[in-house]
């Protein structure tokens, strides 16, 4: 082998190194930059048969493990869900205050009740009389306020999830792009469009959870987890999301574009017509999972809660129920009661046994517009019963048409009872006298005066209407979103005496009203429908007022707690692989270090040959 | 929120940057827990005590409003106490001021003993007035109301209607009849058959005057009957001597008094001494008995009756309330004494009769018109109301021995003033079965014992309601200082380990 070409051999290795050495600072001047990857130089011998030639370097890799890097995407996207359901559960929580705290809702329920029992050891007294007001006033604004600010973070979650979308479009477009250029390159030489696209990707993972499959010419794909394609390989999907604004309780996604009160994310599908993404549940995973979580099941839920207590508390002390009297006509028997004053939105229950012997409970609430029949079976709180709406007309109504319209309700859907209206306001329940049995009959009505209709008078009204809260369903569920509107009737606010005087001859040191409120709030025990989700399982929740305001505060602190233990777990496995990930794709300086030094030696091998070449050039030159 | 990409090359600072930040969080969570004194800000960091703390939350905060229910009752009870403690002592006083001030006309309208019990009568109103912060503690429900009317009120009526003093008069001039303007006698409504007939005849007015119950002589009882109510002595033989014959009257306050006539062959001198003479013929004896009768029933008629139809009328008087009308001598403005209807006058506006008691009269139970609830299942009766039986008949007895004529210039005041305070000393403290002040101070007092036994009770329950949710809500502050030192210990090392790490580069070594 001639000199020369010992020369030409040490020259390429000192490229080589040349080569190394700027992959070694690369990596340590981006030892901090986000999404960077370790790069490192792969060389190769020069030979031809015989002959050897020195060494090229083939080129800079990046140092990838692809599996931790998809184990990476899915664990990001469940802590931008984890943490995402905890800041919002937290927020939440936050909203029924520290425990014992002066604002907290079971303080300011019972600041109520202590207030009640107060009065009703002194009714007379006006400061006892205007602080049971107060306190009163105080929960129903509590109650308000709760309501408002979970409407308020539904309509941020709205907002946030316009700006999300907006990001992943960016995201996708930015992968779209940097695919572009990757397509049919060697990998050597975009690895920093590559470094670009995964960390464009694991953001995107972290809004929503996707699967990325590469394809042969280096480009990749993207699809939700349900299947809906993202990004083809050449062009990215357009996110869409159409933001409502004043998003309040009666607001709610629905499949159904023309219920939906909220915006949804839709992407343009190949056929052409755009895919809801949220009615075909595809987004499972990170920060839009958890926000359209929030949006559409958590927050609505806390609504239903207080709107359950506000429809409770408020008809507790408002509705009477009048007493009914057995009767038997012929050979049927069944009972008589007063439904006087039966209000849009009242009940009456008739506990029968069918002709099978078994036990079943009715429930018919009076709808003044009949567009709104038939009424679904969630209209009552109570879930063992059949809900069957009847509209006979406005107020003041005709007994006599009221039962027949009931007799006809009843009938459309099977029961074998018989309504009649013998006399005034008097509705008659019969059996068929054979097969069927009338085991109870019970009325629930709303008192709408102050005074002159009983111990019972409407403490809270609808403060939108002005009017007492019946539960009625004309225009719309008067309970959705009460709890918002719910307030202390201002004609009691002008005249706190009535909370004590039921008419013109109660003294002043009566306490049945007081007691009578008392008792409502304490002991009587109220079904709470389970959308609530108090009760479990579906079940609608029996408990009194008190017990169920407890329930709500306790089930958002044990939500929170979850939420925080779920995410704290999340976290956990993140920076497991996090560390698994850096130890394989990071940049370790020790590492790097140590790599300059076998360069440097490297190099100064070189330059030694290539300085003992020339001594020996010399020595020839010499002779 | 967190949203940053956790990619790669910066993971270490990251991650030992995350685990500084929670050691910090957890160190100024340890250090608010110390200054607050509260384990949590919100139940939902509260951890699985949440759901006793707010159950202990509701139970203590019903414990507080008990406590308060309790105090505020105690402090009713006391001053009730003290009102019919007062009440109490003047009726058990009034038995002896009567008997121990001698009926002495004086030179005024009232006797010592009158003024006493006009007196009596001012306080009695003054002490069933009293109120707490507003509240009037002897108005039943209407608390608002103040529950007697004033003294000058209810005795001498407001102009439009009729005061104790009116009503006395009514009554005993109806009790008493017509003077009979030839022998000067009240014949107490009795009719008394006419002179030469046998037997001597008595009839009864029914409504008014003496009622009669029956004579006995020989120990023979011969009954009233009829209605009206009559009877007859009749003298088919001659009576023996000193044989008496006892006449017995009913009252209209419930009374009984009895005429006594002796017959005797040579009665003294001068009529109404009790004795009739023995005549000639059986005819002769019936008229003399009758002669003594008349001047036995006009005695009686100026006295016992004059007292019992004050009582009457004053006991009347009282138990009318807002919603119940006092009987009256009716109708209305006629002349009393020949009345024959009495009863509650219609309904006019103003009443006819000055409604003293204001306060609410339509409970069952007095009692139960204020209770003070105690537990989530116990509660107290702390009502009272001035109308009670007791404290009516205190009134009735004041009133009617304040609104009685016994003025000088009537030989038969003290007569009169007599039988009232012997009526008075009998009936005013205490009767058999019926309602004593002492009563209803006892019945108060058993209240008062029961709300002390509760506040025992509740104070107790409420200081290990407190500790189980100061066990669940606080900190211990020696775990917490034990926490925070290991904290502390933890974070030292961490920092120092990460400078020493930070040094140990290969950088700094080449």
């Amino acid at each position: 082998m001639a000199l020369g070409n010992v020369l030409n051999t040490a020259i390429t290795g000192l490229a080589v190194t040349q080569t190394s050495l700027g992959t070694v600072a690369q990596n340590i001047t981006n030892a901090n930059t986000v999404g960077y990857t370790r790069r490192i130089t792969s060389q190769s011998e020069v030979a031809t048969g015989t002959q050897m030639l020195g060494v090229r370097s083939t080129g800079v890799q990046r140092m990838l493990d692809i599996l931790l890097q998809r184990q990476l995407n899915t664990e990001t996207g469940g802590a931008g869900y984890t943490s995402t359901l905890k800041t919002y559960h937290a927020a939440l929580d936050q909203l029924f205050g520290a425990p014992g705290g002066a604002s907290s809702l079971d303080t300011i329920v019972n600041d109520l009740t202590t207030k009640l029992q107060t009065l009703v050891n002194d009714p007379s007294s006006y400061s006892n009389r205007s602080q049971t007001l107060t306190a009163a006033t105080n929960l129903a604004q509590s109650i308000n306020s709760i309501a408002t600010s979970i409407q308020g973070m539904r309509q941020d979650i709205e907002s946030q999830l316009s700006t999300k979308i907006g990001r992943a479009n960016q995201l996708l477009s930015t992968v779209q792009t940097l695919n572009a250029r990757i397509v049919g390159k060697d990998p050597g030489q975009v690895a920093g469009e590559l470094d670009q696209r995964d960390a464009a990707i694991t953001e995107l993972s972290s809004l929503l959870d996707i699967k990325v499959t590469d394809n042969s010419d280096g480009g990749v794909s993207i699809f939700t987890n349900s299947g809906v394609q993202l990004f083809n390989g050449s062009t990215a999907a357009k996110l869409a999301f159409d933001t409502h604004s004043n998003i309040g309780a009666g607001q709610a996604y629905s499949t159904d574009p023309s219920q939906r009160g909220v915006g949804t994310i839709t992407v343009q599908s190949d056929t052409g017509s755009p895919v809801d993404l949220i009615a075909n549940n595809s987004i499972r995973s990170g920060e839009l999972a958890a926000l359209i979580q929030m949006r559409d099941v958590t927050l609505p839920q806390a609504q239903a809660q207080l709107d359950g207590l506000a429809a409770a508390m408020a008809q507790a002390v408002s509705n009477r129920s009048p007493a009914s009297s057995a009767v038997t006509s012929g050979g049927a028997s069944g009972f008589d009661i007063d439904i006087a004053g039966l209000k849009s939105g009242n009940t009456i229950t008739v506990n029968y046994t069918d002709a099978l012997g078994a036990s079943r409970r009715v429930t018919l609430v009076r709808v003044e517009d009949a567009s709104q029949l038939p009424l679904p079976a969630t209209a009552t709180a109570d879930t063992g019963d059949q809900v069957v709406g009847v509209s006979f007309g406005a107020d003041p109504f005709d007994p006599a048409t009221a039962a027949a319209a009931i007799q006809s309700a009843l009938s459309a859907q099977g029961i074998g009872l018989t309504v009649s209206n013998p006399t005034g306001t008097t509705l008659r329940v019969l059996d068929d006298g054979s097969g069927t049995g009338v085991a109870s009959v019970s009325a629930s009505i709303t008192n709408t005066a102050l005074t002159g209709s009983g111990a019972e008078f409407p403490l809270f009204v609808d403060l939108e209407t002005g009017k007492p809260f019946t539960g009625s369903f004309d225009g719309g569920s008067q309970l959705t979103g009460f709890a918002q509107r719910i307030g202390v009737n201002p004609a009691l606010t002008a005249d706190p005496s009535k909370l004590v005087l039921m008419d013109g001859s109660t003294g002043s040191g009566d306490k049945t009203r007081p007691q009578l409120i008392l008792d409502r709030l304490t002991k009587t025990s109220y079904a709470f429908s389970p959308d609530t989700g108090i009760g479990g399982g579906g079940l609608h929740y029996s408990g009194t007022i008190v017990d169920f305001a407890q329930r709500v505060v306790e089930m958002q602190g044990a939500a929170k707690q979850s939420a925080d233990s779920l995410d704290q777990g999340q976290q956990v496995i993140l920076s497991s692989i996090q560390s698994r990930y850096q130890e394989a794709a990071g940049v370790n300086v020790d590492t790097e270090m140590s790599n300059l030094i076998q360069l440097q030696n490297a190099y100064a091998a070189n330059a030694r040959v290539i300085s003992a070449v020339k001594e020996m050039m010399d020595l020839l030159m010499n002779m | 929120m967190i949203s940053t990409n956790y990619l790669t090359s910066s993971l270490t600072a990251q991650s030992s940057g995350d685990l500084f930040r929670t050691m910090r969080a957890e160190f100024d969570d340890l250090q608010r827990q110390l200054a607050t004194n509260q384990v949590a800000t919100s139940y939902g960091n509260l951890g699985s005590g949440r759901t006793t703390s707010l159950d202990l939350h509701a139970k203590l905060a019903s414990l507080a409003g008990y406590q308060s229910n309790i105090a505020s009752a105690q402090l009713r009870l006391k001053m009730m106490d003290t009102s019919l403690t007062s009440i109490a002592k003047m009726t058990t006083d009034a038995r002896t001021t009567l008997t121990s001030t001698d009926y002495n006309a004086g030179s005024g309208t009232l006797t010592s003993g009158q003024a006493i019990f006009e007196s009596n009568l001012k306080t009695m109103i003054d002490a069933l007035n009293t109120d707490v912060g507003g509240r009037y503690l002897f108005s039943g429900r209407t608390t608002d109301v103040k529950p007697v009317e004033t003294y000058e009120h209810i005795m001498n009526g407001d102009g439009a209607s009729a005061g104790v003093k009116t009503l006395v008069d009514e009554r005993t001039r109806a009790d008493r009849g017509t003077l009979d303007p030839a022998t000067s006698r009240y014949s107490g409504r009795l009719t008394v058959s006419g002179a030469g007939t046998m037997p001597v005849t008595l009839t009864a007015q029914g409504t008014y005057g003496f009622g009669l119950v029956g004579v006995t002589t020989n120990g023979t009882t011969t009954n009233a009957s009829g209605s009206p109510a009559s009877l007859s002595v009749d003298f088919p033989t001659q009576p023996s001597e000193g044989q008496p014959y006892n006449l017995t009257l009913s009252l209209p306050d419930g009374t009984q008094e009895t005429i006594t006539l002796v017959a005797r062959a040579n009665p003294v001198a001068g009529a109404g001494d009790g004795s009739f003479a023995i005549g000639a013929t059986p005819a002769e004896t019936a008229d003399n008995f009758r002669a003594a009768l008349l001047t036995g029933i006009d005695k009686e008629a100026r006295t016992s009756l004059a007292a019992a139809s004050s009582i009457k009328a004053s006991g009347d008087f009282f138990a009318g309330s807002s919603s119940v009308q006092p009987n009256r001598v009716l109708p209305l403005g006629a002349t009393p004494e020949t009345a024959t209807s009495y009863g509650a006058p219609a309904a006019s506006n103003p009443p006819a009769t000055v409604v003293w008691y204001k306060g609410d009269d339509t409970s069952t139970s007095a009692r139960m018109t204020a209770t003070a609830q105690i537990g989530d299942q116990q509660s107290v009766a702390t009502g009272a109301q001035a109308n009670e039986e007791a404290l009516r008949r205190a009134f009735t007895y004041f009133s009617a021995t304040a609104a009685i004529d016994v003025g000088p210039g009537d030989s038969f005041s003290g007569g009169r003033y007599a039988a009232l305070a012997e009526r008075v000393t009998d009936q005013l403290a205490s009767a058999d079965g019926v309602q004593t002040v002492e009563n209803i101070s006892v019945e108060l007092a058993d209240a008062s014992a029961t709300l002390a036994t509760a506040k025992d009770r509740l104070t107790t329950t409420q200081s290990v309601w407190q500790d189980t949710l100061g066990g669940i809500e606080q900190p211990s502050t020696e775990e917490l200082a034990a926490r925070i030192l290991d904290l502390q210990t933890r974070m030292q090392a961490s920092y120092q380990t990460t400078s020493i790490l930070s040094k140990l580069t290969l950088t700094n070594y080449l």
